[in-house]
């Protein structure tokens, strides 16, 4: 009798730990931007405990044919939020998932999509998670956290497809780069909606871990010639109108030239890091930190072309 | 019972502490600061002195293996030695650097292979250290990871490599930045033996030490350097670099003299 109590026992606290699993930590609620087609806007802050590392803009087109996902978040447990939170909008299963690049914001909600439909990216991003997939999920908890429990990274299949049609919905795929060394934009023709990945930052200060500028740039302009009518950045609400890729360009164009005369001019990291940010740029969220990030990857980088060779080998 | 055994436990302890640590206590609360301390400054006084010796270091850092840190010593006339250490890294003296005839100060980046305490102290000509620091929140393995060019092999290539370029600062001595390519591996790496740049001085084009500095494991892969040489030191002829690593191997290189001004930022 004791026995089959604390067995009852047992069995009602592992269901309330399920229950308790299975509540929202995330609190993903779509917006819709245009017929069909659905974004969750993430916090404009750092990665942290909070935010659960969700800082990021995902986003799903519903079709005839099924639902395609743009990005998947930061953990398993924001890919399975997000799976469910898709489900309340439409009950048409999930037929290709589309991750923009490699940063572990945007791909490791992905194995809550396994098994139903295809992850795919473009080869670098790929590359990028089969070989370093694994410590940037590591880095990634240690910033944020036990929400993170349980997300492994999935390795998504090399997709180069310029075009297709899903269910009446005119998809156009841009394999670009510069924010990383493959960045995908999707394009839906049919509603006009174009979601750019890290390319574009709107209203949040942006972040160059991995960034070529002048490839950046260039695919800026590609973006500016694509005829969008709403354009989902990777980070930041969604804008009105068309300016935010200027947004974008204004400041990757200060950074650079800023931190390039900078160490021309025989400044220290250390000092550099007290320059400071014009006042056109300070309402950007969170540019004072970002500008630190920025200011630590980059500078590095310049140095090792911008002093001269004095000596040894050439 | 258990409380009396608490407080017996509480006395020893704090006799034991007042037994160890003679000196001020650690404004950092480093779990490991007696330790460090008696290893960089032995017997010497030791006082903490954060108004002299200005510490510039990020609180926070995402790579350990890159953490920059800059020095600058003001009014407490002639320094003799500065010394840059990070208490919980496994050896932790980063640097000692003679300015001989530079300025007081000294920036570079350091390897840091935890959350630690990063201090800078000067040695004054009374013969007394003075320390400063600040907390330094990173990731871990800073110092017991391979370094990038260890990982690629590209050092192979590249060793000895000098790039260096000299500044005017307005109304005074020249500012000479470094960086030479080198792995600066720690010895803490499986299978990766120690193998560091340990020495370094900066002559003048006619022959004259004018600042000297013993590198050592926390120095961060390919060490980029920043110096500020007094007047006395400067010279329009420049100046020449030379180094040496823990195997042996050494280089040299003439750097030019200096043809522009320092930015206008520049306040090391």
């Amino acid at each position: 009798m004791r026995l089959a109590a604390s067995l009852l026992a047992v069995v009602l606290m592992l269901t309330a730990s399920v229950c308790a699993a299975a509540e929202s930590t995330y609190h993903l609620h779509p917006q819709a931007v245009a017929k069909d087609t659905y974004v969750f806007i993430g916090d404009t802050n750092f990665f942290n405990p909070a935010n659960g590392g969700n800082i990021v803009n995902t986003g799903f087109i519903v079709t005839d044919a099924g639902v395609v996902v743009i990005d998947t978040g930061p953990s398993l447990r924001y890919g399975q939020e997000m799976r469910r939170a898709i489900a309340e909008v439409t009950d048409r299963k999930v037929v290709k998932v589309v991750i923009t690049h490699s940063h572990p914001d945007h791909f490791l909600g992905s194995q809550a999509f396994v098994g139903e439909a295809p992850v795919v990216s473009g080869a670098a991003t790929v590359a990028m998670i089969r070989d370093h997939g694994q410590e940037l999920a590591g880095n990634l908890y240690t910033l944020v956290g036990d929400v993170m429990r349980g997300t492994e990274p999935v390795v998504p299949e090399v997709f180069d497809t310029p075009a297709e049609t899903i269910g009446g919905h005119d998809l156009h795929y841009y394999f670009l780069s510069g924010h990383t060394d493959s960045d995908v934009a999707v394009f839906d023709r049919t509603t006009g909606v174009l979601f750019t990945g890290d390319l574009v930052f709107f209203r949040r200060a942006l972040t160059v871990p991995n960034a070529n500028i002048p490839r950046w740039l260039d695919s800026l302009k590609v973006i500016e010639g694509i005829p969008y009518r709403h354009l989902v950045p990777g980070h930041g609400p969604v804008p009105s109108g068309r300016q935010a890729p200027a947004e974008t360009r204004a400041y990757l164009l200060w950074i650079d030239k800023t931190l390039r005369a900078a160490v021309a001019g025989g400044l220290d990291i250390t000092e550099i890091y007290r320059i400071k940010i014009p006042e056109r740029f300070r309402s950007l969220a969170i540019v004072g930190e970002e500008f630190q990030r920025s200011v630590g990857q980059m500078v590095p980088r310049i140095e090792s072309t911008a002093l001269p060779v004095v000596g040894g080998a050439p | 019972m258990r409380t009396r055994s608490l407080c017996l436990l509480t006395v020893v302890g704090l006799l034991a502490g007042t037994s160890l640590s003679a000196g001020e206590p650690d404004p950092l609360g480093s779990v490991n600061w007696e330790g460090v301390r008696d290893y960089a400054f032995g017997t010497a006084p030791v006082v903490f002195d954060d108004k002299h010796v200005i510490l510039d270091v990020p609180r926070k850092v995402e790579d350990g293996g890159q953490v920059p840190v800059a020095v600058r010593v003001i009014g407490l006339g002639d320094v003799r030695e500065i010394v840059v250490l990070a208490d919980l890294n496994p050896a932790p003296r980063a640097v000692t650097f003679h300015p001989l005839l530079a300025e007081p100060r000294l920036a570079m980046r350091i390897k840091v292979n935890e959350a630690t305490a990063v201090r800078a102290a000067a040695l004054t000509s009374d013969g007394v250290w003075h320390v400063s620091g600040a907390n330094v929140d990173a990731p871990g393995g800073g110092c017991t990871t391979a370094s990038a060019s260890q990982s690629a092999q590209s050092w192979k290539t590249q060793l000895n490599r000098v790039q260096a370029q000299v500044w005017h600062r307005i109304d005074n001595g020249d500012r000479l930045r470094l960086r030479i390519i080198h792995p600066m591996n720690t010895g803490f790496v499986t299978n990766i033996p120690a193998f560091f740049i340990d020495h370094l001085v900066v002559k003048t084009a006619e022959g004259r030490i004018v600042a000297e500095m013993a590198p050592a494991e926390p120095m961060a892969e390919n060490p980029t350097i920043t110096v500020d040489l007094t007047k006395a030191g400067s010279s329009a002829q420049g100046y020449v670099v030379e180094w040496s690593d823990t195997d042996g191997n050494q280089g040299s290189a003439k750097i030019a003299p200096a043809r522009q001004t320092l930015a206008a930022e520049g306040r090391l």
